[in-house]
């Protein structure tokens, strides 16, 4: 393909620029646009059904109901910190809590329907927490109906736009350069000030299928926020978590949904006891990760696990097929189910462990306003550090919240000039892999990424484990020249370029944390001593010049904690 | 193969192609069936099934993507 066929370079304004259309994104850009000011929200694919939610979202979690909740908002933080040990920003998981139903009452407003009892209060039920913190609610059409609100607001958006740089004047976040993944076009955006609603990162590590695309959330979702920003000067935290939920073994989009009560059963249908309610068993896994291997020793679990929904009453079954049908890919499920003949009432369905991601609650590390350590950025969603399991309300919640807090910030700071120079390194390097004649695929380099993480930042890590790990990734940067045939193609190369900086940066904040953590579920051969608490701290990245640098932060606890 | 377009029922309306999320679909030159370009970098998310108007687009999962069940006699643990 001839890069002279590439249409001319464009250049656009605006005052609030939200980086990613997913659900955080879109109530971001929603709460701005409330201030008057411009609005424009860029995705990688389309905002009718990009992200984590584009094909749904069955549930809405972690908010009290003042009046029908049977606990504070501060206990809800309180249980948070507990499930989370500790390594969360309170102050957000507070807005979470205490702001969640204005949410859930705004999305009424534009038309989303929220699972009700008979006598017209809202249905909670225990996902994440001791109590009953989340809500059931037809989220099958929630993007497009956010898009719809959108367009209706006048938010600018900007499809088929994959972010490839933040741009910066010093140490302020000045705008963006972008790629039209269809027409390869190079955009250049100005804004007072930018959100990223970028989502987390996945196809670090290999998955059960050998499937490189099956990925719990879009396959695209590549850490893509968090590289941008790492390489803007941002600081990211909370790096060497990771985590590996269970799920409905295959495809792992089924793996989202609201299967509760659905018991949780070995192969011979033994129940597996836990101490915790609802679905936290296999979310928070570093939480019951004692617990689940002291089961496992004992030899009164057999693999494969199932989830039991045959025990269950009808009612029950009922509630989950409801649920199912609106969450995602678990629509796809219940469509393979009726064509194959299988039923809840009849069939148990069968679990695998998932592929190996960030914990939840890694990324950009926040101050209590969703600002980011530079300035004119801000982060919401599973691209932020500090809100573990925020899920589908985090995003939505949170969202709304930076979109608040971005455009008070916009209000009061004026936009600056864009740096050329950078706007040309950036065109010349996004461009590069087109211009080869021989090089080596994204696929073939990201098989490589997933074959380093699970040899050298797998179930259990060393100093000289990571550092062979380190050596690896830069030996693959070496070899790599990426060749791109298309701007599809191109857009892939970028994708994993960012994966592999995610990659890197896990290791080396792996190579900090000399302890072993439960909660991060990294487990050092060479420090055993599990969470000694002076690591109860944050392990910060930042960018150097060409090194990373890292420090140490306390873990603030304004709130409190249950103990004290 | 992940998804499969049924050509005789599509009505060429391209909504496949411009909802999908992992930019799998291709719209045909000549305004006919999109074409399915990408199908491994499919993660069955359902958008393109869930949009067709014409509910023309269907599944098919490969062998390890496919959920797995267990069918029980007693209802009762």
């Amino acid at each position: 393909m001839d890069i002279k066929d590439i249409p001319e370079r464009v250049r656009l304004e605006t005052d609030v620029l939200v980086i990613g259309g997913g659900m955080a994104g879109c109530m971001a850009a929603l709460s701005a646009r409330r201030s008057g000011l411009n609005v424009l929200v860029s995705d990688k694919a389309n905002t009718k059904r990009s992200g984590g939610g584009g094909t749904g979202n069955d549930h809405f979690g972690g908010l009290i109901i003042p009046g029908q909740s049977n606990w504070t908002a501060e206990d809800l933080v309180h249980d948070h910190t507990d499930m989370s040990s500790g390594f969360l920003n309170q102050d957000l998981v507070y807005v979470l809590a205490s702001q969640g139903i204005d949410r859930v009452k705004y999305l009424e407003s534009i038309g989303v329907e929220f699972y009700k009892e008979p006598d017209g209060s809202y249905h909670l039920f225990p996902q994440l927490h001791k109590k009953r913190s989340a809500l059931y609610y037809r989220g099958r059409n929630l993007k497009p109906t956010l898009s719809k609100e959108m367009l209706k607001q006048k938010i600018k958006i900007l499809n088929r736009t994959a972010i490839t740089s933040l741009l910066t004047h010093g140490k302020k976040v000045v705008g963006a350069t972008g790629l039209d993944t269809r027409t390869g076009q190079f955009k250049i955006i100005n804004a007072r000030v930018v959100i990223l609603t970028t989502g987390t990162a996945f196809r670090l590590y290999p998955n059960n299928t050998g499937y490189l695309m099956n990925t719990y959330f879009p396959p695209s979702t590549t850490g893509d926020g968090l590289a941008i920003a790492y390489r803007a000067g941002a600081a990211l935290t909370n790096m060497e978590g990771t985590n590996a939920i269970r799920g409905p073994k295959g495809m792992e989009r089924a793996g989202s949904g609201t299967y509760w009560p659905a018991k949780s059963v070995d192969a011979y249908r033994r129940l597996l006891e836990y101490n915790l309610p609802g679905e936290s068993y296999y979310r928070w896994p570093g939480k019951t990760a004692v617990s689940t291997k002291k089961q496992f020793r004992s030899g009164k679990v057999c693999l494969p696990l199932f989830r039991d929904t045959v025990c269950l009453t009808e009612d029950q079954i009922k509630h989950i097929e409801w649920g199912l049908a609106e969450e995602g890919g678990c629509w796809l499920l219940l469509e393979y189910m009726k064509q194959s003949g299988k039923d809840f009432r009849y069939d148990m369905l069968e679990d695998d462990i998932y592929e190996k991601r960030l914990s939840g609650g890694n990324g950009l590390k926040v101050n209590k306003y969703c600002q980011a350590s530079i300035d004119g950025l801000y982060g919401a969603g599973d691209v932020m550090a500090g809100l573990p399991w925020g899920s589908g309300a985090g995003a939505l919640t949170v969202g709304w919240y930076a979109g608040e807090q971005a455009a008070e910030y916009a209000i009061k700071n004026s936009g600056e000039m864009l740096p050329p120079d950078q706007i040309e390194k950036e065109e010349f390097r996004v461009y590069g892999p087109l211009k080869e004649n021989e090089g080596v695929s994204w696929r073939d380099v990201n098989l490589a990424i997933n074959l380093f993480m699970n040899s050298y930042m797998g179930d259990l890590r060393s100093e000289a484990g990571l550092q062979i790990g380190l050596m690896r990734m830069a030996e693959l940067k070496e070899e790599a020249t990426f060749k791109a045939d298309n701007f599809h193609e191109l857009v892939r190369v970028l994708e994993v370029n960012n994966v592999l900086l995610v990659a890197e940066i896990m290791m080396t904040a792996a190579l900090n944390r000399e302890c072993s953590s439960s909660y991060h579920m990294h487990y050092r051969v060479d420090f055993p001593q599990l969470d000694p608490p002076e690591w109860q701290k944050w392990i910060v990245v930042e960018r150097e010049g060409e090194k990373c640098k890292i420090s140490m932060e306390e873990i603030e606890y304004p709130y409190g904690t249950s103990q004290n | 193969m992940p998804m499969h377009i049924r050509s005789e029922d599509c009505i060429n309306c391209n909504i496949c192609v411009e909802i999908c999320p992992e930019d799998v679909y291709l719209p045909d030159e000549n305004g006919a069936t999109p074409l399915v370009k990408y199908p491994e970098e499919c993660f069955h998310c359902g958008a393109c099934m869930m949009d067709c108007p014409k509910g023309c687009i269907e599944l098919r999962l490969p062998p390890a993507l496919r959920p797995r069940f267990l069918r029980i006699k007693d209802k009762a643990l």
